[in-house]
């Protein structure tokens, strides 16, 4: 049979500024790196303190070897720090030039003006802008990279800190604990209703570099906001490391949705703990797209720790040659009648692989839990590859629990069916894709599916025939 | 006019169709009838290029184009469509994003300009209308939960909008009720206005199609090989002997 075969697809985020930082550590990790990050931010001794007992932790555990291939990462060859822009500013104007010119190739103010409450971006190791509109600050809403947050909120940052992803959580959990920098802070006010999403933007510019970004999004009762992050790196030859923790807590009744459009040129290991805690009545949607990365392992979790809480996964993810996406969830229901949808779509051509990792757990306590699963792998060619690795692990009668997963067929009849009609393999190839994906594109924003779409396209074209 | 010369065809490693030969002049109709496995839709797919049916032998041609050299989708735009005996339902693609992009195709070999988008959903709506589905299929995804019945009309409305030089109807006639039988042959016919040299090839078991859509000749295809050839009067001495 004919197969479709697909040359690597263009990516549009691959350029590159000069080096020049203001500070770097040496490439790898001792104890001297962790204490050189710590003292130029500045930071309190607990903070200090903390990082190193989880250096300690991520020098002990071993990298794990039970999902994708990690094994050519040389730790001894990052650099861990890399700091551009002395601080996060709030007006683009004073964002040096050359950064100003990357984010704005990549589009970020405009966003900004257009359709967010507020947005920040991240460069490398460091925020280097950061700013939320004067509507949400009279509401205390706060919103501000997580280095300042530690300075400026820093009682609320070690009250939640690691509470939910301690470094011992896994391997990266840990590097990050001892490296991280960056990532943002979100705090949302009882009752408040932030209506417009707030945006980060995340770019890795170093080559061999690794970008450690540590987001807390807090969200008190009854509130609600709606998180998005986007990522992009140069197509360098020699790949990086972006191993970032989130922490989010959502409140009685709170509702959070926090969207990923991962986009990481294909040389970067994007290796990501994301986790939520719903209490009673709170919602937490994760929509996790991940298109970029040679590897992706990440699972966004949600622990229902309150009656009647609910989670919400839409998984989507893009696999072309040289990649593998291995995405999934992992939602424990903890409490009596929480329910929760998990939606994986997964794509793969060009040799490139996806698989899914679910685990749905349920306890003595999680009376009349509901969950459903639904996985669906579309596979373009013979060459490439999908798995789905599902784990349910319920020690509670009184509940249901649906797991469905597609066969992932190839796409092939589908593919001759159009080109009958007179489309190209490559236009063929493209509308089924974007059928495929539709509903999960579907539910993120206007702006945001818009985007997504532009950059399937993106991912899709170069198909040859 | 479609010619078809000793062709033939093979699944795998499996021969199907034995060489296999056919003239098909413009503005006419032919049917081909068979008993199940004889490999008439292999006839088909092979025509139009679907991957995994090989041709081992034989030529084909739609006018001046010979089109076994051909991607499927440049025999389309040449002008050759075939209704699907069993089309494959296509999630989250609108029938209106297939057909926009399968008709700018097709218009931009033929030198024509692109339609514009107001006229080509009007065209659509019209196809649409004459096979009798409502206009809301053109924002439906292309099969997804649609009948049988259903999904032979789009096939045809979908020819309509392709402005064919040459179709092929897989056995058209499976799944549709007799209002949807009369409106295969209002389609055909409408078709044949719009183009009067349009070549049309019938694939079915039942002459009751034939009510329809009257053939020039009809051709019995067994075991790969065209065994018989005739007028009309040949496929209602097949109705009422069966293929002996
Ligand atoms: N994709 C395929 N793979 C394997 N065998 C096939 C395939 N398509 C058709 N065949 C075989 O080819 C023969 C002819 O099939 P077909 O052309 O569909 O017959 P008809 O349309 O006349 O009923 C049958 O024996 C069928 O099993
Ligand atoms: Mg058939």
């Amino acid at each position: 049979m004919a197969t479709a075969s697909y040359t690597p697809p263009p990516y549009q985020y691959g350029f590159a500024d000069p080096e020049l930082y203001q500070a770097r550590t040496q490439p790898g990790l001792t104890e001297e790196v962790v204490r050189e990050i710590s003292g130029l931010k500045d930071e309190p001794v607990w903070m200090l303190e903390q990082r190193l007992r989880a250096l300690k932790t991520f020098q002990e555990k071993p990298v794990p070897s039970w999902g994708a291939d990690l094994s050519a990462i040389n730790f001894d060859d990052i650099t861990y720090f890399l700091r551009a822009h002395d601080s996060a500013e709030r007006s683009w104007d004073e964002v040096p030039e050359k950064i100003k010119e990357t984010f704005e190739r990549i589009g970020v103010p405009q966003a900004e003006r257009e359709y967010l409450a507020g947005s920040g971006a991240q460069y490398d190791s460091e925020s280097v802008y950061h700013n939320l509109s004067e509507e949400w600050k009279v509401r205390g809403v706060i919103f501000c990279d997580l280095d300042t947050a530690l300075r400026e909120h820093s009682e609320l940052v070690q009250r939640y800190f690691g509470t939910l992803v301690p470094a011992a959580d896994n391997t990266f959990a840990a590097l990050n604990s001892a490296v991280w920098s960056g990532g943002s802070f979100v705090y949302v006010p009882e009752g408040v209703h932030v209506t417009m999403p707030l945006q980060a933007y995340f770019r890795i510019n170093a080559q061999k570099a690794g970008q450690f970004e540590r987001t807390l999004i807090i969200v008190e009762s009854g509130a609600n906001v709606h998180y998005v992050e986007g990522c992009s790196a140069p197509s360098y030859s020699a790949g990086s490391l972006h191993a970032a923790v989130v922490e989010v807590f959502a409140a009685p009744g709170a509702r959070v949705r926090y969207t990923t459009v991962q986009n990481w040129s294909d040389n970067v290991y994007n290796l990501v703990t994301k986790r939520a805690r719903a209490q009673a009545g709170a919602t937490v949607e994760w929509v996790d797209c991940n298109l970029g990365s040679c590897v992706t392992m990440k699972y966004p979790a949600v622990q229902l720790v309150g009656e009647g809480a609910h989670a919400e996964v839409l998984s989507l993810a893009l696999a072309g040659p040289g990649q593998h996406q291995d995405a999934g969830s992992k939602i424990h229901h903890l409490a009596p009648n929480t329910t929760s949808t998990v939606t994986s779509k997964s794509v793969s051509f060009g040799g490139g692989r996806s698989s899914y990792r679910g685990l749905v757990v349920g306890n003595r306590a999680s009376k009349g839990m509901r969950s459903r699963v639904v996985c669906d792998a579309l596979l373009i060619d013979g060459v490439s590859r999908s798995d789905t690795y599902p784990t349910i692990d319920i020690a509670q009668p009184d509940s249901t629990v649906e797991h469905e997963a597609s066969v992932s067929a190839i796409a092939e009849a589908q593919l001759s069916y159009l080109r009958s009609r007179g489309l190209t393999e490559a236009e063929a190839a493209s509308l089924v894709v974007h059928g495929f994906l539709e509903p999960v594109v579907k539910q993120l924003p206007m702006e945001f599916a818009i985007e997504m779409n532009r950059l399937i396209e993106l991912q899709m074209e170069g198909s040859v025939g | 006019m479609l010619s078809v010369k000793e062709l033939q065809v093979s699944v795998g490693e499996i021969e199907i169709l034995k060489g296999i030969s056919l003239e098909l002049p413009a503005g006419e109709t032919h049917v081909i009838m068979g008993p199940n496995g004889s490999g008439k839709s292999t006839l088909a797919h092979a025509l139009v290029g679907t991957p995994g049916f090989s041709v081992t032998a034989g030529e084909t041609w739609l006018g001046k184009t010979e089109l076994l050299a051909l991607e499927p989708e440049e025999r389309a735009n040449h002008g050759l469509a075939l209704a699907y005996q069993n089309p494959p339902a296509i999630p989250g693609v609108a029938v209106h994003q297939l057909l926009r992009l399968a008709r700018q195709n097709r218009d931009s070999l033929l030198g024509l300009p692109q339609l514009p988008l107001g006229l080509f959903l009007k065209e659509l709506r019209a196809a649409l209308s004459l096979v009798g589905l409502p206009p809301e299929t053109i924002e439906r995804a292309v099969h997804d939960g649609m009948s049988g019945g259903e999904r032979k009309r789009l096939e045809l409305a979908q020819l309509m909008v392709l402005k064919p030089e040459c179709i092929i109807l897989d056995e058209i006639d499976s799944g549709l009720d007799v209002d949807g039988l009369r409106l295969v042959g209002e389609a055909v016919g409408e078709m044949r206005r719009s183009n009067p040299s349009l070549c049309v090839l019938v694939i079915t078991h039942y002459d009751r199609l034939l009510e329809v859509l009257p053939p020039d000749r009809v051709h019995v295809l067994q075991a790969g090989h065209i065994v018989r050839s005739g007028d009309a009067s040949l496929a209602r001495e097949i109705q009422k002997h069966g293929y002996r």
